[in-house]
């Protein structure tokens, strides 16, 4: 938007210095009721555009949803494994120590929920080898003389470890610092690292020399996983076996620990390494179940190489649930089409509280494909990763039905949950009654004052605003009011993909009810219009702003409500549009639709001058200004003036058509006044000339049009070389000619020049003639050698 | 008579003065497995081929998941260096392009240091390799003349890239010549895309293709892709080139029309099970028949392959290879380049014969 208006304020550099700063005031104020007009909630959050790139598609973009992250349990589940919403994970699940917390639980939980936990936390994890000592020698002191070392005092987990005589507890912890060194990631990931197998296998025996000393049950489960740690970390596979074998029969399993589920995955990952892959699969599948704190590490780590590992895995499994658990991961490795997996899970365990995260993974996948419109994919390139619509469509019908299965067989754990999303995938197959009366029914089911039922409200509550978006019918008589009122509402905020949503729904349905201006305007910026302007779009535009009740625009305008201002905007924007492809009394028609007083506001150019450097961005004064219907104005009639002239032979024809010649040329995209027919130009584009002249331009549905066609300022230098009477003038348009020319190669995908470079292009011969006339009929005239003076390329030419 | 001897034999000794000296070529192998043993087969290849120079990755650079820091995403382990003798090691680095993204000055430095360190770190496990030993003055030592950094740079990373590669330069002894991969639209355009500051480059021939496009016939490679990045680049690259074409092959998994695994290393009666698999005959004009339609769920290399997936083999042909070398013999390569071959792996070696290898690299110039 900025730079398009910054375009139009450039301009001002060409009048004089009064109607400069009026100019500039003037134009600021319909720039910023214009800009504004379309983005009246200015604090709307919505995603970032990108238009320095000069390509579309350049952030990854997945598709919007809709989905409210809180409608799943989080702890519980498997979810972080199967959906991707956003960073919402990293930020409330991983950035959390699941595993610290878990132990840390347990150990409160072994002390009745009596210490405090930050207590327990510091012992565990923080106090030193010395500091664990003290504590060793505190609780081995029956007199309970000894006192605890000065961090721990007040420490109540130290304290009921003393006073209960615990030693077992500090001897361990101490073992299990010396064992840390061993099985953490050390110092710098640059420098690798290789086990020190020595030292770690003293640490193993210590460990099951203390193993069989120790009593509590507890703690010796603490001992037997140290121990296979060490193993495993040493990369002994068969040792790591063969000690879990060994340990943990001894161990009394009858209180469930995290521990277990702990050891068990070393167990997993040294069968792994030994290419017992089935056995492993089937301990990771395990971990991955009961243990929360070691899911992740268990889901990465589950590998089934082939069908043999699948069969032998599942054979494995001693319940149903367990392979219920199996095709879980199974269906986790992908994103598509998990239908049949939940169907299998179903059957096996139809309680199975995953199931509604592989339901909300499922519907996440449709959103990518069902809230997509034409606009979108303009806006975004083709959908990433997205099944397709065809199989979308069987893969929508499969899950609904599914999930009414589901709700019909009362047996998940979370109906109102299936309740909801049987209405969301109503939306999505577009029977928006349905999904109405789903929502209601939904909605009688919760408890407005429980917090997770609140959360189910408040996504039915997002819900209902995306069925409102896909319900604004376009031929309606006020559908902007219809889409301003929902920007209105709370929910609209809530999430920031409701903005874009709406102006690509919106835009898409105009365009299906044949207002391809007003889709322009709903889901672009103003300045896409001037991009690659479409005179279907703009006359659409100019109807709806001429009509006595222009309700878009005006609605669009808010505060400056001057249909005239906006209508000579569209005007100028069309003219200058019939302009650049030649159709210079079409221009006219169109300019003299504006009204006298917005044509004192239009900016002006001065095109006529003779100016022979190649920079675009160059000081010119002159005080021939001229806005875009006064130069066509003119044009028209130098050329009423050169044929008359060249009539009657007289030697100002070719001063016409020279000047005529200049002005196409100083307004296409080679020329300084390359402003006055057009209204965006990337000096990019020089090095991709040859691909226009419609570039790819992130923010235009259309691209961005560049005028690099100069063969009608071209045909003008040769009509005015062919009329010169004077070799002057006719060195003048013979080099204004090779110009084109040299442009023209320019443009040709043989060209291999590219801006910047010190090498001076050489032209092919066709593009040589005029060149080749200079050289041949010309060095004798003052212009030839002030040329070869001033210009280089020249010079090289002409020798 | 003695007038047309003498102007034929000036004409004939300004002809020898002005014509190009033929070019002295070496074959080259990449190792681009992250365990280094070489199989018995590699190293009959080895051994056929007359082949000098092991191209072998050393360690991968980019973004740790974890920490979110620039850091080793894998480093070679070397279990067996059997077979290595008379063959001198070049160590390559892969860095990723997201590592230059946001990169300052201070932290290409510390980067640079670090990469030499891991270099020197996994070197050692091979015997006599040593990056201060001159190769010229330890005849018959393990070592090395060259490291190869491999990064696939853009616009928005080039200068980070490039001082990199300058500070890694100066700090590397003298007698080590940096070298670097340069894609072909690199070599196409070095104007708009920059010339690394290296000592040599090593054209990579191959992943032409848009590997996202399910209708693609072959991404690897197909000699129109080629003439494409040919036609129209500079007569005379900036610095000397080598390059490496392709010997591999992969089995590109789409599912509902979007890329979702590249399966390698496999069989070649996988797709042979037709409860499973299908040949696909319905996409473009596919005579050579290596499409085909996942008919029933099924695992493949560890990824789960659903029905209706669709999976493309792509893999070059001996002629594809004899046709694309001569397409490449017409790049601007160093006086003596080194053809190298990607991979020296034996699963994907068995189209090609050593004899046919030997013709590849020897089209290119007479060995050295």
């Amino acid at each position: 938007m900025a730079k398009f208006w910054n375009t139009a304020l450039s301009r001002m550099r060409h009048l004089n210095i009064f109607s400069r700063s009026i100019g500039r005031k003037i134009l600021l104020w319909s720039v910023c009721l214009f800009g504004a007009s379309f983005f009246p909630f200015g604090s709307t959050p919505q995603p970032e555009k990108v238009r320095d790139g000069n390509c579309s598609g350049t952030q990854s973009f997945y598709g919007y949803t809709f989905l409210y992250p809180d409608i799943i349990n989080k702890s519980a589940a498997y979810a972080p494994f199967f959906l991707k919403w956003d960073d919402y994970y990293d930020k409330v699940f991983f950035k959390a120590d699941p595993q610290k917390k878990e132990n840390i639980e347990e150990w409160v939980e072994r002390f009745c929920d009596q210490p405090d936990t930050a207590h327990v936390d510091f012992v565990v994890y923080k106090a030193s080898s010395s500091m664990l000592s003290g504590l060793r020698d505190a609780a081995a002191d029956k007199t309970k003389k000894t006192i605890l070392p000065y961090s721990l005092a007040g420490n109540t987990f130290a304290e009921m470890i003393a006073i209960n005589g615990c030693t077992e507890i500090p001897e361990y912890l101490m073992y299990a610092r010396k064992c840390e060194p061993y099985v953490t990631a050390q110092g710098d990931e640059w420098e690798g690292s290789q086990p020190d197998n020595r030292a770690m296998q003293d640490l193993i025996k210590e460990g099951l020399g203390r193993f069989e000393e120790t009593s509590s049950q507890f703690i010796r489960l603490r001992y037997a996983y140290q121990i296979v740690r060490l193993a495993h970390y040493a990369k002994q596979w068969q040792q790591t076996v063969d000690l879990y074998n060994f340990l943990m029969p001894k161990v009394d399993r009858k209180k469930p620990s995290i521990i277990f589920f702990w050891t068990l995955g070393h167990l997993a990952g040294a069968l792994q390494k030994l290419g017992k892959y089935p056995e492993a699969a089937y301990r990771y599948a395990m971990v991955f179940r009961f243990c929360a704190s070691k899911r992740a590490q268990a889901y990465r780590s589950f590998r089934i190489r082939n069908d043999q590992d699948w069969n032998a895995t599942v054979k494995l499994c001693q319940s149903d649930a367990e392979k219920a658990t199996l095709f879980i991961l199974r269906a986790g490795g992908s994103h598509t089409h998990a239908v049949e997996d939940m169907q299998t899970v179903y059957e096996l365990d139809p309680s199975n509280p995953q199931l509604d995260i592989l339901l909300v993974s499922e519907v996440q996948e449709l959103e990518k494909i069902y809230l997509r419109t034409r606009i979108t994919d303009q806006k975004h390139g083709a959908a990433i990763g997205a099944i397709n619509r065809q199989n979308a469509a069987q893969h929508l019908l499969d899950l609904s039905n599914f999930v009414r299965r589901v709700i019909r067989d009362k047996q998940t754990p979370n109906p109102k949950l299936w309740r909801c999303m049987i209405g969301y995938l109503e939306l999505l197959s577009g029977d928006r009654y349905a999904a109405e009366k789903s929502f209601d029914r939904a909605e009688d089911l919760l408890n407005k004052r429980e917090g997770y039922d609140q959360n189910l409200q408040k996504q039915i509550d997002i819900w209902r605003l995306v069925l409102a978006i896909v319900s604004i019918n376009p031929a309606s008589e006020f559908p902007d009011d219809e889409a301003f009122r929902i920007r209105s509402y709370a929910v609209f905020k809530t999430n920031p993909y409701f903005e874009p949503f709406l102006q690509d729904w919106l835009s898409a349905a105009y365009a299906a009810t044949k207002h391809p201006g007003k889709a322009l305007l709903a889901a672009y910026e103003p300045s896409a219009l001037g991009l690659n302007p479409n005179l279907e779009a703009l006359d659409d535009l100019i109807k709806v702003a001429s009509s006595d009740n222009p309700v878009f625009l005006e609605k669009a305008m808010m505060i400056d409500t001057n249909p005239a201002r906006i209508r000579a905007r569209l005007y100028d924007l069309k003219g200058a549009y019939l302009m650049s492809i030649g159709q210079p009394e079409a221009a006219l028609a169109t300019f003299r639709n504006i009204t006298a007083s917005e044509q004192a506001l239009l900016p002006q150019f001065s095109p006529f001058r003779e100016i022979t450097g190649e920079r675009i961005n160059i000081p010119v004064t002159d005080t021939l200004l001229l806005n875009r219907r006064q130069i066509l104005e003119k044009i028209l009639e130098y050329e009423f003036d050169a044929k008359a002239a060249s009539a009657e032979k007289a030697p100002v024809a070719a001063w016409y058509y020279y000047l005529i010649g200049l002005a196409y040329y100083n307004m296409s995209y080679f020329g300084y006044e390359w402003e006055a027919m057009d209204f965006y130009r990337s000096g990019y584009n020089w090095n991709r000339l040859a691909q226009g002249p419609v570039f790819p331009l992130a923010g235009s549905p259309a691209g961005n049009r560049e005028n690099t066609d100069v063969s009608l300022a071209l045909s003008y230098f040769e009509k005015a070389l062919y009329e010169a009477q004077n070799p002057e003038l006719a060195a003048r348009a013979a080099f204004m000619a090779a110009r084109c020319q040299q442009k023209a190669w320019f443009c040709t995908p043989e060209c291999r020049y590219r801006p910047g470079s010190k090498l001076i292009p050489t032209l092919p011969d066709e593009y040589m003639t005029y060149y080749n006339i200079m050289r041949k009929n010309y060095t004798g005239t003052a212009f030839y050698g002030q040329m070869v003076k001033e210009c280089k390329w020249f010079a090289a030419y002409m020798r | 008579m003695i007038r047309i001897c003498c102007a034929f034999l000036i004409v004939s000794l300004l002809v020898a003065a002005c014509a190009k000296p033929e070019k002295r070529a070496a074959p080259g192998f990449y190792y681009w497995k992250t365990n280094f043993k070489l199989s018995s087969e590699d190293c009959l290849y080895l051994n056929e081929t007359k082949c000098k120079s092991l191209y072998v990755k050393f360690l991968d650079i980019g973004i740790s998941p974890e920490t979110g820091q620039m850091a080793p995403l894998s480093q070679l382990s070397v279990s067996d260096t059997t077979g290595l003798a008379g063959i001198k090691i070049i160590p390559c680095v892969f860095m990723m392009n997201r590592v230059f993204h946001q990169i300052n000055a201070e932290k290409i430095d510390w980067l640079a240091g670090k990469t030499i360190n891991a270099i020197q770190k996994i070197g050692a496990h091979f015997p006599g390799f040593s990056l201060d030993k001159n190769p010229e003055t330890h005849n018959g030592a393990q070592t090395t003349n060259e490291i190869q950094i491999d990064c696939d740079w853009t616009t928005g990373t080039r200068d980070a890239y490039f001082l990199f590669l300058k500070k890694l330069k100066s700090a590397l002894p003298a007698h080590l010549r940096l070298s670097a991969t340069i894609r072909l639209h690199q070599y196409k355009f070095p104007e708009q895309t920059g010339v690394p500051p290296v000592d040599r480059g090593m054209l990579m021939c191959y992943n032409t293709g848009d590997i996202d496009n399910p209708n693609e016939e072959n991404s690897i490679l197909q000699p129109k892709d080629v003439r494409k990045y040919l036609n129209g680049a500079p007569k005379n690259y900036p610095i000397a080139l080598d390059i490496v074409l392709p010997l591999f092959s992969w089995a590109l998994v789409y599912r509902d029309d979007a890329l979702w695994k590249i399966i390698t290393d496999l069989q070649p009666d996988t797709f042979s099970d037709t409860t499973k698999f299908k040949p696909n005959l319905n996409v473009g004009d596919d005579t050579e028949n290596h499409r085909y339609l996942v008919k029933k769920g099924n695992f493949l290399n560890a990824y789960y392959l659903r029905a209706g997936d669709l999976i493309r083999i792509e893999g070059i042909s001996p002629a594809l290879l004899q046709e694309t070398a001569a397409l490449a013999a017409q790049t601007d390569l160093a006086d003596d380049p080194v053809i190298a071959f990607f991979e020296l792996d034996a699963s994907n070696l068995h189209p090609f014969s050593p004899q046919l290898l030997n013709s590849v690299w020897q089209s290119f110039g007479t060995p050295h």
